[in-house]
């Protein structure tokens, strides 16, 4: 261990579990210099020239530390307790180190959260054939989270934010229209640009859930013109509605069409959908109705999903044995990645469960781990295909069932649920109603339906918002596809495996 | 006799003489009701050994001998479990560490006593309707008898196949735990299962580990 952060373990020991915020890290740590800094800053005497050079040596200082804190932050040794003032953060120590131990705990504990040996999906990795999301950080984070909106955007601003080094794909938050509601426009746009900087930094993904019900049109308007204005790609809005509103609310919905937000249909799929990297993620319809009457009130969210891998099926050329192992070794090295993260949540998820107090572990009830396929779209034997996943799934589903029994009976009481889904996202030309009859389109709705739904379009339309809106009606009606988007076309069919 | 071959005994007593019935879960099992497993000079019985064989399945992953310790002996439960063991041994109900505040000085001041009971079942937690994840070994017994720490535990559902071997071992390793701390040495280890249950669909499993032998 270097000084610096030995350093750092030090002062966080003579503390004893007070939250520290980076000056106070940085005053500690480089005394003199910081001392030495601000005396000549303080000094009358002093011309600008020095004072400048006084300003630029305690940035220096703040810039130096911040390494090694977020290198700290990164192996979950602290964590970040809270933003104050202008954004400076304040830091704690992970609860499960013991900082009494100094040196030796840390040790310990880093050498504690090893690399472990994945070696049923090793050779699938070596040939490109299977790849594991995030993978330096597979297991040690969460991969989608689902939070309930706070009255105040800044608290929900605080609260996300404490959540970054939790989740490594995408963070949703529920019901924002309550968010648009309760908080002035200024403030909104505020924030709207905060999350668009931090998700780039971070480089993570967030979702904004809107349900139409109770917000008015021309606040809803206000609001996506000021998220087109203030977002990167990284922000998605979800407009969370289903038919009748389609109907009932047309001259709203054209104008929404219009700009670039999702659609979900949620008559096809209750739960709301979150837009990540490497695809979109749903929970049961049963349990998140379980989760809305029983536990909403008790938690900041739920778990969505917890680690992916994505397995290439162009790399095993229609060799559907291979194919197969190469997803149950998946599934096998997943049950063991989630055993890990549940097994260390007290150490990886201090921020979330401290937020989730003592029903912490019903976080983690519903939560399922992905397989995504990608480079299937375009494959010639679709027909076999079909039949392929649609064995793989009750392959899945049977595995997961006897492993959580396995588990239980050992008195390791972990949900394992691993389910298959589609990278990334799928791209039509649907310029009118008849392109809805295509194959290409059946073919997609088809392995929607195969995937529970965890499988993102995007269609090229119309540009006249009469006549895209027509097509989204169809779609939203008559169709089985769960969550989409409209946009220009600019961009050629095609299937994405990144989303951005 | 080693533990491996207990094991098989009852396995094939439950299989042959247990009651059919399908759980709520809609799967085909046979039950028997209070079964006894007594091992016997438990540090030659290799305790372990069903572990290991169940282990080396090649279709289904086990927890690791890490791992299954571990529920048993880490004192912090896990946020992320309805329970663990070792939650439930060290810090009761945020309350009471029953293996340093009670069984261990207990059986060093008084080893005629019959009150050396560890808790696992908490009924504020787990006497829940809907709940579903509760702890299988309900309390263990300790009894100190011709200078042996004899340990029962007591089990409501014992998976006999896939859970008994895990819950073995957890079982000889708090009794190891609690004789070294005590300075006794290992006397039997006992299991009562109120439920001792076999799925069908573990059939062709048992036969893959112990062949025809079954």
């Amino acid at each position: 261990m270097n000084n610096i952060t030995k350093k750092i373990m030090f002062i966080f020991s003579e503390k004893e579990a007070k939250s520290l915020s980076t000056t106070e890290l940085v005053k500690s740590v480089f005394k003199e210099e910081y001392e030495y800094a601000d005396k000549i800053i303080q000094d009358k005497y002093s011309d600008q020239e020095t004072v400048k050079k006084g300003k630029r040596k305690k940035a220096q200082l703040h810039r130096k530390l911040l390494y090694y804190i977020n290198k700290l932050v990164e192996e979950n040794i602290l964590f970040v307790s809270k933003i104050k003032g202008r954004g400076e953060k304040h830091y704690v120590i992970n609860p499960g180190i013991n900082y009494e131990g100094g040196t030796k705990r840390y040790n310990q504990s880093v050498a504690g959260i090893t690399d472990y040996q994945f070696n049923m999906v090793e050779s699938f990795e070596h040939s490109g054939q299977i790849n594991k999301f995030d993978s330096s950080n597979w297991y040690r984070r969460l991969n989608s989270i689902l939070v309930e909106p706070t009255k105040d955007v800044s608290d929900i601003y605080e609260r996300i934010t404490n959540l970054y080094m939790i989740f490594n794909d995408v963070i949703g938050i529920n019901d924002f229209q309550k968010v648009i509601l309760k908080n002035d426009y200024g403030e909104i746009e505020d924030f709207l640009k905060k999350i668009s900087t931090d998700a780039e930094e971070y480089k993570r993904h967030l979702t904004l859930i809107i349900s139409l019900k109770e917000i008015s049109r021309e606040k809803i308007i206000d609001f996506i013109n000021c998220f087109e204005d203030n977002t990167n790609d990284r922000i998605s809005v979800v407009i969370y509605t289903d038919k009748e509103e389609f109907l009932n609310k047309k001259s709203l919905i054209k104008s929404l069409i219009s700009k670039k937000v999702y659609i979900q249909n949620k008559k096809l799929c209750k739960s709301p959908i979150l837009i990540g990297k490497s695809g979109v993620y749903t929970i049961k319809e049963q349990e998140y109705k379980e989760y809305l009457n029983k536990l909403k009130d008790n938690l900041i969210g739920i778990l969505y999903g917890s680690t992916t891998v994505t397995v290439d099926y162009s790399k095993f050329r229609n060799k559907y044995s291979e194919f197969r192992k190469a997803v149950m070794n998946s599934a096998k090295s997943l049950i063991i990645a989630t055993s890990i993260q549940r097994g260390k949540s007290d150490l990886f998820f201090f921020n979330l469960n401290k937020l989730n107090g003592k029903y912490q572990n019903e976080f983690y009830r519903y939560s399922s781990n992905k397989i995504r396929i990608k480079n299937y779209f375009d494959n010639n034997n679709k027909e076999d295909f079909s039949e392929l996943i649609t064995s793989i799934n009750e392959e899945l589903a049977e595995f997961s069932k006897t492993e959580e029994t396995i588990f239980k009976s050992c008195g390791i009481p972990t949900r394992h649920d691993i389910k298959l889904a589609l990278n990334g996202r799928v791209r039509l030309n649907i310029m009118n109603r008849e392109d809805l009859k295509s194959k290409k389109f059946k073919w997609f709705e088809k392995l929607s339906e195969l995937t529970n739904h965890n499988a993102l379009l995007i269609m090229n339309t119309p540009i006249s918002n009469e006549d895209k809106y027509y097509v989204l009606k169809e779609v939203i009606e008559n169709k089985k596809v769960a969550i989409f988007k409209a946009e220009e076309a600019r961009v050629k069919e095609h299937t994405l495996d990144k989303y951005l | 006799m080693k533990t491996i071959d207990v094991w098989k005994e009852a396995l094939q007593e439950v299989w042959r003489e247990g009651y059919s019935y399908v759980d709520d879960n809609n799967r085909n099992a046979k039950e028997k009701q209070n079964l006894i497993i007594r091992i016997e000079n438990v540090d030659e019985a290799e305790v372990d050994e069903p572990l290991n064989k169940i282990s080396k399945s090649q279709k289904w992953l086990y927890p690791s001998k890490e791992e299954i310790t571990n529920v048993m002996f880490k004192e912090y439960q896990s946020p992320a479990y309805d329970y663990t063991y070792g939650g439930r041994l060290f810090n009761f109900s945020n309350e009471l560490d029953q293996i340093n505040n009670y069984i261990i000085p207990l059986l060093k001041k008084n080893k005629e006593t019959r009150r050396a009971l560890l808790c696992f079942y908490n009924p504020l937690k787990d006497s829940k309707i809907n709940n579903r994840n509760v702890p299988a070994i309900l309390y263990t017994t300790i009894r100190i008898l011709d200078g042996k720490l004899h340990l029962t535990g007591l089990i409501r559902s014992t998976d006999l196949f896939f859970g008994w071997p895990a819950n073995i071992y957890q079982l000889y390793y708090l009794q190891k735990y609690l004789a070294e701390r005590t300075n006794y040495k290992i006397g039997n280890l006992t299991t009562i299962s109120n439920n001792a249950h076999i799925f069908d669909s573990s059939l062709d499993d048992m036969k893959d580990l112990f062949g025809e032998d079954l």
